[in-house]
């Protein structure tokens, strides 16, 4: 006879087993298996490999928490890759203003002008979410379109403020936050964390699954929708902003015309890891798990295909992207 | 059917598709044999064209793989292609039409292949010298001043110009540009160079832009590749031809269209192919060791200028230089080779 113990423990297990986020660790297992079988040079048993994934994975991995997290919350924001070229090109900016010649001469910048920069770079990404959430609480405009403005207005303005020039920014110490490969990795580990812990143990973090689920119902349960709002969209802002810095720091430069398209990147491996466009279902985990998938895939089809490979990328992904929703739609019906 | 295995069928699902996309891909057990170079591009337009043909005529006579990567014409796109580079093993040699020379995250990537004995050269655009072992392609400033030359040529008066380029840092573009000033001499006033970031649709905004802005303009320049046809199109659009001189670089299809109606003065051609085929035959000489084979191509100071030619329209009569041909000529000369641009 089975004690009690010994029953719940297996319950657990199974339960673990049948949970998204384990399907997920397998295709990705899969996927990676797949790919070095299929390539003769196995180059995914490589250490290059892992850094190249690792490098790739995090900077997506940013971007989809927080594109995760608007998702859930019923919103969807389409700015994040405009919002990387502005916030980088606005960082590079804050450096040459106070680096001045320091940065020109390509002279060690004191601490307190890099971290000053930053600072800065992330209050005005913050208040990139605060203006979404102006837009669509305070005018009621849909998140698409709120977003989709800034999209093309956020993109503009680092034209403008850079004078469609490429604003250098190597300087060796704030370039070593994306070229040592564990601060950016430790960056992620933060970011998931903290962001877990947002969704999974707070109120605030149930309340935004409220929220993304039925917002009138969140609304007459009494919730403050609109500050719920103010801190998804700032959260996913700060995220971007956060890649901005990281890819003006990858360029050495920063660039109004950097990260086109990320915005589909960063939406596609949220809803690759589960998150349900209609809102209130998706994990930061299975977000994250969504990113190593793509990142494998996409990054492995140059391993495999060793002729051509850059035109097959945006197809392998588009198939990835259908075949999630498709799934996920089709667990929804089954449960 | 739980999620676990709704996962499983998807990773296969999608995982078959890229199997048997790899028919495209070399056949089985060549890809250890035969050393695999890569070109990465700066953008991506029919200039490429003529490469991949160049690349591929190379990877058959000097028995090596050759992959052409095409970068979106961003900073960030050719880093990320040159990262994915560094992590297959089999890549023994990379060919960089640098986007940027300026942009430290480019370099450190070539710097770190020649790092891990990848041998790296700049072909079509040059980087700094301490990130590439040799640089293959046309002499950017004598393009420049050849075709400045021919300018003022054709506006003996002199007169305002404007050029159009996807990204005004570019080194090719910069040296281009100031080629062409010195070619063109003080008469020829360049009052502005704009930028279209490689995109091609703004491209030809710019010019649209240009002419409404500036009607006392004499000629239009166009830098890069694209530039040409946008220039052509939108100048025939607004039914300016007959007071503009357009000159331009390179010949992609509906350049040569537009040059054989007469529709450009002149555009200076490079030679991708032959910058593709001399890039392949460089590497391979340097994977096999063959220094006296590397130096037979780019001498001892590491660089190859693959020259220019001034293409002008079949009846054209007012420009002259040792590098002219006709477009006739011209023509004949791709045919021969199976390209359908330069």
């Amino acid at each position: 006879m089975s004690s009690p113990n010994i029953l719940g423990g297996q319950r657990a297990w199974r339960s673990f087993l049948g949970t998204q986020e384990f399907g997920l660790a397998l295709a990705n297992l899969i996927a990676w298996g797949i790919i070095l079988a299929l390539d003769p040079q196995h180059n995914f048993a490589s250490l290059d490999s892992a850094r190249l994934l690792l490098r790739e994975g995090v900077l997506l991995g940013i971007l989809a928490i927080g594109a995760a997290i608007v998702i859930i919350a019923g919103g969807i924001d389409l700015s994040v890759g405009s919002v990387i070229a502005f916030t980088g090109v606005v960082c590079a900016l804050l450096l040459r203003a106070f680096g001045g010649e320091s940065l020109a001469a390509h002279q060690a910048l004191p601490f307190w002008i890099l971290l000053t920069s930053i600072l800065l770079t992330l209050v005005t990404g913050l208040l990139v979410g605060a203006f979404h959430t102006l837009l669509v609480v305070k005018l009621d405009l849909p998140p698409f379109i709120a977003t989709l403005g800034t999209l093309a207005g956020l993109r503009s303005l680092a034209k403008v403020l850079s004078n469609d020039a490429k604003i250098p920014a190597n300087n060796d110490a704030f370039r070593a936050l994306y070229t040592i490969w564990w601060v950016p990795t430790l960056i992620l580990v933060f970011v998931l964390l903290a962001t877990a812990l947002l969704m999974r143990r707070t109120k605030v973090g149930r309340h935004l699954y409220a929220l993304g689920g039925n917002e009138e119902a969140a609304r007459l349960s009494g919730l403050s929708v609109g500050q719920l709002k103010l801190i998804a969209y700032s959260t996913a802002a700060l995220l971007s902003t956060v890649v901005g810095i990281l890819y003006a720091a990858r360029q050495g430069q920063g660039d109004a015309e950097s990260a086109v398209g990320y915005e589909l990147s960063a939406i596609a491996a949220a809803v690759v890891g589960g998150c349900n466009l209609r809102g209130g279902i998706g994990t930061v985990g299975g977000t994250v798990l969504g990113v190593t998938f793509l990142t494998i895939v996409v990054n492995g089809i140059a391993n495999v295909i060793k002729v051509d490979s850059t035109q097959w990328e945006g197809l392998v992904m588009g198939i990835v992207l259908i075949l999630a929703v498709a799934v996920n739609r089709f667990r929804k019906e089954k449960d | 059917m739980n999620s676990r295995k709704y996962w499983i069928v998807m990773a296969c699902a999608m995982l078959t598709t890229l199997a048997c996309s790899t028919s495209k891909g070399p056949e089985p057990g060549a890809g250890g044999a035969r050393p695999r170079f890569v070109f990465i591009s700066n953008s991506n337009s029919p200039f490429w064209d003529a490469v991949r043909v160049g690349l591929d005529d190379a990877a058959k006579e000097f028995n090596v793989e050759v992959e052409l990567m095409r970068n979106d014409g961003s900073t960030g796109g050719q880093i990320r292609r040159l990262e994915q580079v560094g992590a297959q093993r089999e890549v023994k040699g990379v060919m960089v039409s640098v986007v940027e020379p300026s942009a430290s995250g480019i370099i450190d990537q070539m710097k770190s292949l020649r790092a891990k004995g990848v041998r790296v050269i700049a072909v079509d655009s040059d980087g700094p010298m301490e990130s590439r072992e040799a640089y293959i392609g046309t002499n950017n400033l004598e393009a420049g001043r050849n075709l400045g030359k021919a300018a003022a040529q054709l506006l003996p008066q002199g007169g305002k110009v404007i050029a159009f380029v996807g990204i005004r840092s570019a080194q090719n573009a910069q040296e281009r540009v100031n080629g062409f000033k010195e070619g063109a001499g003080a008469k020829i006033q360049v009052i502005d160079v704009m930028e279209d970031s490689s995109d091609v649709n703004k491209a030809r905004r710019n010019v649209a832009a240009a002419l409404q802005n500036h009607r006392d303009v004499k000629m239009l320049v166009g830098i890069w590749s694209y530039n040409a046809p946008a220039i052509v199109d939108e100048v025939k659009a607004a039914g300016k031809r007959s007071k503009l001189k357009l000159v331009t670089f390179d010949a992609e299809p509906n350049t040569l269209l537009a040059l054989k109606d007469g529709m450009l003065d002149v555009t200076a051609v490079q030679n991708p192919y032959r910058m593709a085929y001399l890039g392949v035959k460089v590497l391979k000489a340097m994977v096999d060791g063959d220094q006296p084979g590397v130096t037979s191509v780019v001498g001892e100071n590491g660089i190859k200028d693959t020259g220019v030619r001034l293409v002008v329209p079949d009846d054209s009569k007012t420009v002259t230089s040792e590098f002219l041909v006709r477009f006739s000529d011209f023509k004949k000369d791709l045919d021969a080779k199976g390209l359908t641009s330069s």
